[in-house]
């Protein structure tokens, strides 16, 4: 009987033989990046059965959580490749906001591939972003939100940002639930998605030379 | 009471509504659309633009009893009535009364009333899904980090559902994730505002005939939380 990849384990939800399955292509020294896209690709069918309304809530996030166990086992597991690493990336959950699941789970998989994060944690004041790019100067400012209303509050920060100068040298990722690029438009920000995998794809394109899309795309 | 006037409502809001209405004598028909939608966004405004479509040409007005939920009120199109709703960015500051008491609550309360522990899919449902298809531990591990930023749970006291009842029903999730449930005093004035026309520029979104709900529209309950 044919073996099942990680990705369809992880979409079908079969967490504890994706669990082994993941455990074993670490030892087996799996090349990072299609371990990455198997990681990913499974996350995009949860996601897409639950928008379908096929799953609830706590299978996309039980699936997340999975991913983040695999990353951050293949990151004791796997010595990182760090020559194609172009910046780091700050990131934060912004004020009004609390929640983190879908930003840590960026977090992990940017780590998992040798790029430095600057992780500001959950409501995060406007100022402080403001402070931690001209601290860090990152490659990308990613700014995580699952709740509309604190789009003012991006609004406000990319105003300061733009006034200090600070937007030049930098892309600006706005991502989430509430990041719906059919309804949300904000000026000057380079990438609004609420989908998980297109974020991933974009910050790894901008950030290695060797971008995320290769054999499982 | 005007005979143009017709309320499209979220079922969350069931309970409130009747009440209030039954308070202030208000015999306004009500259209229905059921909660549980607010998880997909995207279905929700479907839904309600469909609710509209339907609503007999003799109603020039119709009430929106809804939050902004996720974008889901974006595009919501007027057609040739008047909608108005409260700018609210779900229905907690409708439970509450305003948009500074919800402020006030603090961004890491999770809140419950009857209505949304019954109608909705809630954590306290998600919870018991996960131990069912995944084991006590593996549930455990996802709520934990679900809710790992809040503080407290609060059951809103709207005075129109049994509290303690629905403290009951949420105490595993306190045990769980060991924080306190505590009762908050609901304030059902936005509700009341909305049937009886008092729509100040602060707290209710008026949109005219031909025009649609915008992001704009949604940045000003943003807008509304600072001040």
């Amino acid at each position: 009987m044919h073996e099942k990849s990680l990705s369809s384990l992880i979409g079908d939800l079969l967490v504890d033989e994706a669990l082994k399955k993941g455990i074993l292509m670490i030892k087996n020294n799996i090349d990072p990046i299609l371990f990455q896209n198997e990681i990913m690709n499974g996350l995009s069918i949860v996601g897409n059965k639950y928008n379908e309304g096929e799953c609830f809530i706590a299978d996309l996030m039980v699936a997340g959580m999975l991913a983040r166990d695999l990353f951050n086992l293949a990151n004791k597991n796997i010595a990182l490749d760090k020559v194609y690493v172009n910046g780091k990336v700050v990131i934060g959950t912004i004020a009004g906001d609390i929640h983190d699941i879908g930003k840590n789970l960026v977090v992990d998989a940017l780590t998992y591939r040798g790029i430095e994060v600057i992780d500001l944690g959950v409501d995060v004041p406007i100022l402080d972003f403001v402070d931690a790019v001209e601290m860090y100067k990152p490659a990308i400012l990613a700014i995580s939100t699952i709740i509309d209303s604190t789009f003012s509050n991006i609004k406000e920060l990319i105003t300061i940002l733009k006034k200090k100068g600070l937007l030049k040298n930098m892309k600006l990722v706005v991502g989430g639930a509430a990041a719906d690029e059919r309804y949300v438009k904000i000026e000057d920000v380079d990438l609004l998605t609420n989908e998980y995998k297109k974020g991933m794809k974009y910050c790894l394109e901008i950030l290695t030379k060797d971008p995320l899309g290769g054999k499982n795309e | 009471m005007e005979d143009n006037i017709i309320i499209l409502a979220c079922s969350t809001l069931r309970q409130e509504l009747e009440l209030v209405m039954k308070r202030i004598s208000c015999k306004y028909p009500v259209e229905w659309v059921d909660s549980g939608l607010h998880i997909w966004p995207d279905k929700l405004k479907i839904e309600v633009q469909k609710k509209l479509q339907d609503i007999h040409p003799r109603y020039t007005t119709v009430l929106l009893l809804f939050g902004f939920c996720g974008n889901s009120m974006i595009d919501i199109e007027a057609g040739n009535r008047t909608l108005v709703l409260p700018l609210a960015a779900d229905c907690i500051p409708i439970f509450l009364g305003s948009n500074s008491n919800r402020e006030k609550a603090g961004i890491d309360t999770y809140f419950y009333t009857a209505g949304y522990l019954n109608y909705e899919s809630n954590m306290v449902s998600e919870f018991k899904y996960a131990i069912q298809k995944y084991g006590k531990k593996r549930a455990s591990y996802f709520i934990k980090a679900m809710m790992a930023h809040y503080k407290r749970l609060a059951v809103i006291d709207t005075g129109a559902f049994d509290v303690e009842e629905v403290i009951d029903k949420i105490k595993d999730l306190s045990l769980e994730l060991d924080i306190p449930t505590v009762i908050l005093e609901g304030n059902l004035i936005m509700i009341e505002n909305l049937l009886s026309k008092n729509w100040d520029n602060d707290s209710f979104l008026i949109v005219q005939p031909g025009c649609k709900i915008t992001l704009d529209d949604s940045l000003r309950v943003g807008k509304s939380l600072i001040c």
